[in-house]
C-alpha cells in the first residue's frame, strides 16, 4: 500500500463543501492546513482542467462587476467517490507509517527506563 | 509600461501557442489573469506596494514555462518534434503524389495506375481536412487528425486494391514485368495481325470490287458491318470491344451484326473509308501502348519523368507510412500507458 501524495486528492477535498475559483481553492488549502501545504499555484490549472475533461470536476465561469470573470469548480458525483478513495487509501497508509514510526520510537526507548 | 502580469500572459502564451486549442489557451490565460489578479490585491491590502505585490504573484505561480508543459498534458517535446515530422512528411507526400497524378494524367494507359491514383487522391481529400483541424485547433501536430487522413487513404486503397488490379501498380509507370506483361504482349500482337490482315482485304476490295472479299469481312450469320457506336469500339478479328482508352474527338465504331447479307454489305459499302481511319487511329495506339510495354526501363524524357515521379511518390508514401508506424509507437510508449492507468482508475469509480 504507497499513498502518492497527489495534488489531485486535496484539490477534491478543497472542494468538497461549496464550490470555489482557482485562486479560492489555494487559499482553503492554505487555510485548512494552517499554512503547512504550499501548492505551486500554477500547477493548480492543468490538474483541474485535467479533473474537469474527467468529470471529477465541473467548472463554470463567474461573472464579476468591474473585474474580469473567473471560473467557479464544483465536485461532481464522480470526484466524490474519487475522493472517498483518496481518503480511505490515505487513512490506511497514514495509520501504517504511524504504526511503523511508534514501533520504532517504543525499541528506541532503553530498557528500565 | 509592461507589467509583471502582463509580461507573465505573454510568456505563458508563448510556450502554448499552436500546441493547444486556442478556445483552451484563451480559457487558461484568463484563470491566470483571475488568479494574479486576487493575489495582487490581497498581498497590496496586507501593505505592499502594487510593482512588489504583482512580482511576488508571479514568482509564487511558477515558472511559465514549467506550467506550459504540464498545461500541455505530457506532451513532450520528443513526442511534438515526431508528431510535427509526420505531418510534413504526409502533407509532403500527399502534395508529391498530387504532382504526380497531375503529370501522368496524359498517359495512355492511365487506368493501370488508378490504385495510386485513388490513394493519393484520399490522401488529397484528406489534406483540407487536416488543414481545417489544424487552423481551428492551432495546432499543426494533432494526432487525431493525422490518424484520421490515414484511416481515410487507408479505407480508400483498401477499397480500390478490391477494384483495380493491384499487381499491376507501377507496371506502366515504373516498367515493372509483371506475369500479366506476357499475355498482354500477345494479345496486342493478335490485334496487330488481325488488323493487317483486314486492313489489306479492304484495300483489296476497294480496288478489285471482288464480293468474295468482302464477305469474308461479314462473316456467316450473324453478318457484321461497322456502325457508329456510343464508346464501344472493336478491332477487326478480336472478340474484345470497348477496352481503349477513349481520345476526345475520336471517332467511335464497331462491328454491328445484321439480319441479312445485303444489309450488312450497303453498311461496309457506306462506312468502309470511315472505317479504315477508325482502324488505323486504334492502330496507333496499340502500337504506343505496346511500346510502353516492351519497354522494361524507361526510355524516352516524358517515360523518365513518369518513372522518377513513381518513385518520388513510393518514396515519400512509404516514408509518411514509416513516420506514422514511428509516431505511433512512441506516443503509445510515452504517452497511452499512463493515460490508460488513470482511465482504468476512473472506470473503477463509475
Amino acid at each position: 500500500m504507497a499513498f502518492k501524495t497527489d495534488l489531485e486528492a486535496i484539490i477534491l477535498a478543497a472542494l468538497q463543501d461549496a464550490p470555489l475559483h482557482g485562486y479560492g481553492i489555494v487559499r482553503s488549502i492554505r487555510a485548512e492546513s494552517e499554512g503547512l501545504l504550499k501548492l505551486g499555484e500554477g500547477q493548480l490549472y492543468p490538474i483541474l482542467h485535467r479533473m474537469e475533461d474527467e468529470g471529477l470536476v465541473a467548472g463554470d465561469w463567474e461573472m464579476q462587476d468591474g473585474k474580469p470573470p473567473r471560473k467557479r469548480y464544483v465536485l461532481t458525483d464522480l470526484g466524490r467517490q474519487a475522493l472517498e478513495i483518496h481518503r480511505t487509501k490515505w487513512q490506511e497508509f497514514s495509520e501504517a507509517v504511524t504504526r511503523v514510526m511508534s514501533a520504532r520510537a517504543r525499541k528506541e526507548v532503553p530498557e528500565g527506563a | 509600461m509592461l507589467n509583471y502580469v502582463d509580461w507573465y500572459l505573454v510568456e505563458l502564451n508563448r510556450h502554448l501557442e499552436g500546441k493547444l486549442d486556442s478556445d483552451r489557451v484563451e480559457s487558461f490565460l484568463a484563470e491566470v489573469r483571475a488568479h494574479l489578479d486576487e493575489r495582487i490585491l490581497e498581498l497590496t491590502q496586507q501593505g505592499a506596494s502594487p510593482r512588489s505585490a504583482e512580482r511576488t504573484a508571479v514568482r509564487e505561480f511558477g515558472d511559465p514555462q514549467g506550467i506550459a508543459a504540464s498545461a500541455l498534458g505530457g506532451t513532450g517535446v520528443t513526442t511534438r518534434t515526431v508528431r510535427r515530422g509526420v505531418l510534413l512528411a504526409t502533407s509532403l507526400g500527399s502534395l508529391l503524389s498530387i504532382a504526380f497524378l497531375l503529370a501522368i494524367i496524359e498517359s495512355p494507359r492511365v487506368h493501370e495506375t488508378a490504385l495510386i491514383s485513388w490513394l493519393l487522391w484520399g490522401s488529397a481529400l484528406a489534406l483540407p481536412l487536416i488543414g481545417y483541424l489544424a487552423i481551428r485547433s492551432r495546432r499543426w501536430v494533432a494526432v487525431p487528425t493525422i490518424a484520421l487522413a490515414l484511416a481515410f487513404t487507408f479505407v480508400l486503397s483498401v477499397f480500390m486494391a478490391f477494384t483495380t488490379r493491384p499487381f499491376r501498380i507501377g507496371s506502366e509507370v515504373g516498367h515493372v514485368f509483371t506475369p500479366t506483361l506476357g499475355r498482354e504482349l500477345a494479345d496486342i500482337d493478335g490485334w496487330l495481325a488481325a488488323y493487317e490482315t483486314d486492313t489489306a482485304k479492304m484495300r483489296q476490295w476497294q480496288q478489285t470490287s471482288d464480293p468474295s472479299l468482302l464477305d469474308q469481312l461479314i462473316g456467316n450469320d450473324p453478318w457484321l458491318a461497322p456502325t457508329s457506336s456510343a464508346g464501344r469500339r472493336t478491332l477487326p478479328g478480336h472478340p474484345r470491344s470497348g477496352s481503349f482508352n477513349p481520345v476526345r474527338g475520336e471517332i467511335y465504331l464497331a462491328l454491328a451484326e445484321f439480319d441479312t447479307q445485303a444489309e450488312a454489305r450497303l453498311v461496309w459499302a457506306n462506312n468502309l473509308e470511315m472505317y479504315l481511319r477508325f482502324l488505323e487511329i486504334q492502330r496507333d495506339h496499340v502500337l504506343v501502348e505496346r511500346r510502353a510495354l516492351s519497354n522494361l526501363l524507361p526510355s524516352t524524357p516524358w517515360s523518365q519523368w513518369q518513372a522518377l515521379g513513381g518513385a518520388l511518390m513510393l518514396i515519400s508514401g512509404l516514408g509518411s507510412l514509416l513516420a506514422l508506424l514511428i509516431n505511433g509507437t512512441v506516443l503509445a510508449v510515452l504517452g497511452t500507458q499512463s493515460a490508460l492507468r488513470r482511465r482504468r482508475w476512473l472506470r473503477q469509480l463509475t
